[in-house]
């Protein structure tokens, strides 16, 4: 019994009918609508003002900050959810080791909320 | 390794996932036309009334307008990512149903991960959305995609955690396995404030106000599809409106007992009372957003990582302590 | 692996070694780390195949949720408008030899070791991971939080540091 490999075959089915949806839809679409560029339309929009600046700005490293914070959380999640799932078979010293897991990354957490990064300036 | 690969394998999938597609564009259609409804009805006016019974054709009405309106492909986009965006956004919310259970033995797929898998694959919008952004060639859209983007993954983090208590009771990953497990007992009461954290997590990873900035038509004209048009346009609507009505289908089936109604009543009624369920919080979704203001994007950030964090780790010490104490007779309350 | 299974396996590889090209060739750093994406994808797909499904969705949730999306961040963060990437041939070669030598010791030490095998792989139950990560590895478990919390507190200076 190979379960995961049809859990593929099925993701795979369903990309493929939703790509086919939006594909055929916007195909259907091309034939009926009207086409009638102008160098105005194709302008960036920007409240009929002329666009300034650059299109991609540069941005602040906050962003960053952010997506780095949740990378760090989104690995803690890898063990909690088998801790979960196996937990009410466990006992109390398994309780007290993911606390302990925890509870070491919420001291990363405060550090970086005392540090000011969980502000948006 | 033995495996019966037939037709079928490839079918009933594409079945499921046909009607899937069909059952998002109705769906979408009438949540369109209820949200129009809904925030006439805040604002005292009648909202839609003149094509089909109270407006209701007026959206088939939209559809045809929005079929054949000019597709404006800007000079500065580029081009080939441009094109690719609607569909990086639409595909991961249609994705995420593969996992529903819509009634008993009926789910397209009940994986293992199923629960894990629901809390990966729709999140993979915020790719597309900054995909959105960056190919527009225009400022606003880049800003409100890097908005979008990092408002989703602030949020993801709460929202898997306040899961992790219903994972703890159901000791499972799998979708059907959790509705199993609450057949005498719905997750909602001893799991509150994880419902809590889920629904406000959920409605701000969909981006409805309050937490609709990266729209903040005010600041960023309107975002990361400031750029888009006609059909490729509203295939950005339809993606959120789509991951609405999923996220409080899921809502409904982790926390509200999915396919069951209250006390065991009218079981063979199964899918509608999802539905009904799932509807009910999309109606709480909807008056919310047309009573409270928009927040600020810092106090947005810090609402994820200062509130609703800590109180999903409560959550998870207080479900660990309900399970220690309520010993064998939660045991039997959850089978 | 037999029959379909070996179709798809093989499909995935593919689609992961094209996608690794496109990375490595590409001239604009977005769409490389998107095609970094699909690549992170394929090999997701490996796993399941592989009848780890919870690691390739975890792959999914960590990597394609997460990294790639870090990544288009830090893209944002130091790319100029209109910056593409023109090194001159020189440099590309100091690089890549250092890169090829190392892929190569990877590759040897990978190939002359012999792993266990099994024809037939287990299902692996995820209750089963959670038992092993608060039992047999347990210390591994929780330097694991050590190391997270490492690069946590490292990203809050670094971060801060740049804001001086």
């Amino acid at each position: 019994m190979s379960t995961s490999f049809y859990d593929l075959i099925n993701v795979f089915v369903f990309t493929l009918v939703g790509t086919a949806f939006v594909g055929i839809v916007l195909f259907v679409s091309k034939l009926v609508r009207c086409k009638n560029p102008s160098p105005e339309k194709l302008a960036p929009y920007e409240c009929g003002n002329k666009a300034s600046g650059e299109a991609r700005p540069q941005t602040q490293i906050r962003y960053y900050l952010f997506a780095l914070l949740l990378v760090v959380f989104d690995v803690e999640m890898i063990f909690l959810f088998p801790w979960g799932v196996a937990f009410r078979s466990l006992g109390l010293i398994a309780l007290v080791e993911v606390a302990l897991f925890i509870g070491i990354l919420l001291l990363g957490l405060a550090f970086a909320w005392r540090k000011g990064a969980l502000k948006w300036q | 390794m033995n495996v019966d690969f037939t037709a079928g394998s490839l079918l009933v999938p594409a079945a499921w996932g046909l009607g899937f597609v069909l059952f998002s564009a109705l769906n979408v259609m009438f949540l369109v036309w209820m949200e129009r409804k809904v925030s006439a009805d805040i604002q005292s006016r009648w909202g839609p009334m003149v094509r089909g019974y109270h407006g209701s054709m007026q959206l088939l009405a939209d559809m045809v307008k929005l079929l054949i309106k000019e597709d404006i492909l800007p000079a500065a986009a580029d081009k080939k990512m441009f094109a690719l965006a609607p569909f990086l956004v639409f595909i991961p919310a249609l994705l995420a149903l593969l996992v529903l259970p819509i009634g008993p033995g009926l789910i397209a797929r009940d994986m293992g991960v199923g629960l894990v898998y629901y809390l990966a694959v729709p999140s993979l919008a915020s790719i597309g959305i900054f995909v959105a952004g960056w190919s527009s060639g225009n400022k606003y859209s880049t800003l409100g995609g890097m908005r979008s983007a990092a408002q989703l993954i602030s949020y993801e983090i709460p929202r898997s955690l306040s899961v992790l208590g219903v994972v703890m009771l159901a000791g499972t990953l799998s979708m059907m396995g959790i509705v199993n497990a609450q057949k005498s007992l719905w997750f909602i009461i001893p799991q509150i404030l994880g419902f809590l954290v889920y629904y406000i997590a959920s409605i701000a990873e969909v981006g409805r106000t309050p937490f609709d900035l990266p729209e903040g038509e005010s600041e960023l004209v309107n975002g990361y599809f400031t750029e888009y048009s006609g059909m490729r346009f509203s295939f950005f609507m339809m993606g959120e409106y789509v991951a609405l009505l999923v996220a409080c289908l899921m809502g409904a089936v982790l926390f509200l007992g999915g396919w069951r109604g209250p006390f065991g009543l009218l079981p063979q009624l199964g899918p509608v009372w999802l539905l009904l369920k799932a509807y009910a919080l999309v109606y709480v979704a909807m008056v919310v957003r047309w009573t409270l203001p928009r927040y600020r994007i810092d106090q947005l950030l810090e609402i994820s990582w200062k509130v609703l964090l800590p109180i999903s780790l409560i959550n998870v010490a207080l479900t660990a302590a309900i399970v220690f104490v309520g010993g064998e007779w939660l045991r039997g309350l959850l089978g | 692996m037999s029959g379909p299974e070996l179709v798809v396996f093989s499909l995935l590889g593919l689609a992961g070694v094209g996608s690794a090209v496109a990375v490595v060739s590409g001239k604009d750093l977005f769409r490389s780390t998107l095609f970094f994406g699909s690549f992170l994808l394929s090999v997701a797909g490996l796993y399941f195949t592989l009848e780890a499904s919870f690691v390739g969705i975890m792959q999914i949730f960590v990597y394609v949720g997460g990294v790639v999306v870090m990544i288009l961040f830090g893209i944002m963060l130091t790319q100029q408008e209109g910056a593409r990437l023109n090194a001159s041939l020189e440099r590309r070669l100091t690089v890549a030899g250092p890169v090829a030598l190392l892929a190569g010791i990877l590759i040897a030490a990978i190939m002359t070791t012999s792993f266990k095998t099994v024809r037939e792989v287990p299902g692996v139950d995820i209750a089963t991971l959670g038992k092993l990560f608060t039992n047999d590895y347990v210390l591994p478990f929780e330097i694991v939080s050590v190391l997270l919390l490492a690069a946590l507190v490292g990203a809050v200076v670094v971060a801060k540091e740049r804001e001086k």
